[in-house]
């Protein structure tokens, strides 16, 4: 199908600045056009919602690290087999199994049959980016890319000790190209390294990391002013040090003033937001995380939404996942990714009956109705960490009826909820258009791709129509039509085509005289040779950086 | 409407064929056309549940298994009601996941038979492979309810990470009751070695003598009153066969697993 003309449904595309009006969609090989000859095909979307394809910009969904959470729950997979969808377009259907973390190909399916058509995974250690690119291309229907986690790199902590901030901006950019990343991502700031010499907790940003040169702070400064020297469409993505931890909102305070004036994304906000204290005591902490927010144009956020039911807890963040492994006695995987990170995962239930869980829950959504600027503060549940991706309708269903939010309150544990903004009562209600912000708009031009998150001429031809529903969780979760690329992928709700999508990653460049030095290192300590290490064969075009 | 639904198998399976779709939840309320049509799984290759079994009856409560069944696995998963009769020997996970109602199985049965069951009675008059009452692959808890009652002897890890319940056997493998989170195990005759290893709260009873693991501790020689309820129950509802002595006699309790949170017990009976 190359052309084809959208007609009579409201268009949703606050990047526009359209709001519900009714207008012609057009496309033409793949992209919106801006008008079609009259005889063009027409798919009739009369009464229905249309906006531009859901982008998740913060997910685990294909790493190494996910295949080891899909290894460690094979009583998921007996639970919930998957068939192999009915295609019509001549593609292999692909039976799978679902969960919280389902196989790659049920990934790709129910991310299009949620309306969804680009994902972001959100950790990939750079050694395992070869596992990342096959999983991918074991994915369909989704572009993907993917972030390279480089803050508990051993190299790069040398450098930044032997104050070489040239030679780490260099060997960020050569981690990026080598492996086909998209954006530089920071988990737990030394706190990783720190874990593998069985230091259990990052005090303060300026913890010595091995050596006094190396803290968080300077991890921080180094990577993010790296994002911003290479021009990279997405600023450096961090993940701050406590997750998890009650008392670590001012952790979180901390490394956003470190970084002021700086661009920067912090993300699954909602596991950085507690008040309280270690040991003592739990409490809200997202009004003071979100007025920062609000107050600092720089910076964005992702909430990381917990939604109550089963999860699976997955992160580089070693740390944590001990801490979680003890106090649920629940069976734990903890890997060293040798010179670069680690990595934890532990199966875990968020319960309305529990307190902490509740805490959660209630933060999350403060965090989104607070939030002054919706383009800055989007959806993400850190699938499967906070919930899996499944749960996205019923949480616009959170953002969009007060009245059903308020009832699901009172069913919550309240014994940690005093003084926290929801239990006071905030009226909020999101807008379509809002939602359209936090689950497309907002997550596309954080992420800096101008041809996605929207419907105007040029943008990639992927869209989702919605029938209305008075129940938004109904509305969300099954879109009429699902477009990707201007193939009609869901017809009538169900899944019909399964193309494959694209890699989206950036080519930095850098110096050349970085090589010399990474061979030696390299030669000294990795189990790999440094020819080997680079992704080759990559086929899409990468997404330009630099100031141009 | 007949009162059973009859599946005589029609020639020995010379292959293992997925059954998880005969239950009575899925039979019920079809015709003998419509479970002809339904499909059992040779791999991953469909096959037509008439092509191997003759059916008779329609739209019943009872459904009747006919033949030598070691090769047909998952029979009766997920059962919520009504009753399933195996007059023969059956394969692996029989009533596994089952909810309610009740399996009768007249011969053997392999391994993983009422595995994370929930509900309902599974009753053997044979055999059992290993892991009866257990976990699902990779899952925490094994069985979270119901009863299954082996006449024969169990294999290894009989109740292994068992939640709830009741599992009785005439005999049990190495390692009945591993892991075992709660719940009762009742074993008439010998026990393998490792019996409770790793028991957080269950309870084990002996009958006839058991190599206590030095994870145990003994505790004190007593009539567990609740006990004799159990036993009374179970020859009341299950007919099984209950000495006096059992019902009155004393018994050891050992408390363990130590080396876990030692709130489970080992009841030893004492011949007097």
């Amino acid at each position: 199908m190359t052309q084809l003309r959208i007609t009579g449904g409201a268009i949703h595309d606050p990047a526009n600045g359209i709001d519900g009006d009714v207008r012609d969609i057009c496309i033409d090989d793949g992209r919106i056009v801006a008008s079609l000859p009259g005889d063009a095909p027409v798919l009739r979307a009369d009464g229905m919602v249309v906006m531009a394809g859901g982008i998740d910009m913060h997910a685990h969904v294909a790493s190494a690290s996910v295949t080891l959470g899909r290894r460690l729950l094979p009583e998921e997979h007996t639970l919930d087999p998957v068939r192999a969808p009915a295609l019509e377009d001549g593609t292999i259907p692909r039976s799978g199994s679902g969960g919280t973390v389902p196989s790659t190909f049920t990934t790709g399916y129910r991310y299009a049959g949620l309306g969804y058509t680009t994902v972001f995974d959100a950790a990939v250690a750079p050694a395992s980016a070869r596992q990342t690119h096959a999983e991918f291309d074991d994915t369909p229907i989704i572009d993907g890319g993917f972030f390279a986690l480089l803050g508990n790199d051993q190299y790069l902590h040398r450098q930044i000790a032997a104050n070489e901030i040239r030679r780490a901006r260099d060997y960020a950019a050569w981690v990026l190209e080598s492996t086909g990343g998209y954006a530089i991502k920071i988990v737990n700031p030394g706190g990783i390294e720190l874990w593998k010499r069985n230091v259990r907790e990052v005090k303060t940003l300026d913890d010595p990391v091995g050596t006094s040169n190396v803290t968080p702070r300077r991890i921080l400064e180094v990577l993010a002013d790296a994002s911003i020297e290479l021009g990279l469409p997405h600023p450096t993505h961090i993940h701050c040090n406590n997750l998890g931890v009650a008392g670590n909102s001012a952790m979180t305070l901390d490394t956003m003033r470190a970084l002021e004036g700086r661009r920067a994304h912090f993300t699954h906000l909602q596991f950085h937001s507690y008040g309280g204290e270690r040991g003592k005591s739990w409490s809200s902490a997202a009004r003071q995380i979100v007025e920062y927010v609000n107050g600092h144009p720089e910076i964005t956020g992702d909430v990381g939404q917990v939604m109550f039911g089963d999860a699976t807890t997955l992160t580089a963040d070693g740390a944590v996942e001990y801490l979680l492994h003890m106090s649920t006695g629940k069976k734990w995987i903890n890997a060293d990714v040798e010179l670069e990170t680690g990595c934890g995962i532990v199966p875990y239930s968020y319960r309305e009956k529990a307190a902490i869980s509740s805490l959660q829950w209630v933060i999350g959504l403060e965090l989104f109705l607070l939030s002054a600027d919706p383009w800055r503060m989007v959806l993400s549940t850190d699938h499967p960490n906070g919930g899996s991706f499944m749960s996205y309708p019923d949480l616009i269903r959170l953002l969009m009826d007060r009245a059903y939010r308020d009832e699901k309150l009172k069913g919550v544990n309240q014994k940690m909820l005093a003084g926290s903004a929801l239990a006071d009562g905030i009226t909020r209600e999101y807008t379509l258009n809002e939602i359209a912000i936090i689950t497309r708009a907002g997550p596309a031009r954080q992420l800096g791709l101008p041809h996605k998150g929207h419907l105007g001429a040029g943008a990639d031809a992927d869209i989702t129509i919605y029938s209305r529903d008075a129940d938004y969780a109904k509305m969300f979760s099954t879109p009429r039509y699902v477009l990707k690329a201007g193939t009609l992928v869901v017809e009538e709700g169900q899944l019909r085509r399964a193309p494959s999508g694209k890699r989206i990653f950036v080519q930095p460049g850098y110096d050349d005289a970085l090589l010399r030095d990474l061979g030696k290192y390299f030669e000294a300590y990795s189990s790999v040779q440094l020819a080997n290490y680079p992704v080759t064969g990559l086929r899409d075009t990468p997404v330009p950086t630099g100031a141009g | 409407m007949s009162d059973r639904i009859t599946l005589t198998l029609r020639a020995p399976l010379e292959r293992a064929l997925d059954a998880e779709v005969i239950s009575v939840d899925h039979l019920a309320a079809r015709s003998a056309q419509e479970i002809s049509a339904l499909r059992l799984w040779d791999g991953r290759h469909p096959v037509a549940l008439g092509d191997v079994f003759s059916v008779s009856g329609e739209r019943a409560q009872t459904v009747v298994l006919e033949g030598d069944l070691a090769k047909l696995h998952g029979v009766g998963s997920m059962m919520s009601a009504g009753a399933l009769e195996i007059h023969g020997a059956i394969g692996n996970s029989v009533g596994a996941r089952m909810q309610g109602g009740a399996i009768a199985v007249q011969g053997s049965a392999a391994d993983d038979a009422g595995s994370a069951m929930s509900g309902g009675s599974l009753v053997i008059a044979g055999d059992v492979g290993d892991r009866a009452g257990g976990a699902l692959q990779g899952a925490p808890k094994g069985m979270t309810g119901g009863h299954i009652i082996v006449r024969g002897s169990a294999g290894r890890e009989a109740g292994a990470r068992m939640r709830r319940g009741v599992l009785c056997c005439a005999a049990a493998g190495p390692f009945a009751g591993l892991g075992m989170i709660a719940g009762n195990i009742i074993v008439a005759g010998a026990i393998g070695d490792g019996v409770g290893a790793g028991n957080k709260r269950g309870s084990i009873v002996a009958l006839g003598g058991v190599r206590v693991p030095h994870t145990y501790a003994y505790a004190c020689t007593y009539r567990p009153p609740h006990l004799l309820l159990m036993l009374l129950f179970l020859r009341d509802r299950f007919a099984l066969s209950v000495d006096d002595a059992h019902l009155h006699g004393l018994y050891k309790r050992y408390s363990g697993d130590l080396a876990e949170i030692g709130k489970g017990e080992i009841l030893e009976w004492q011949a007097t």
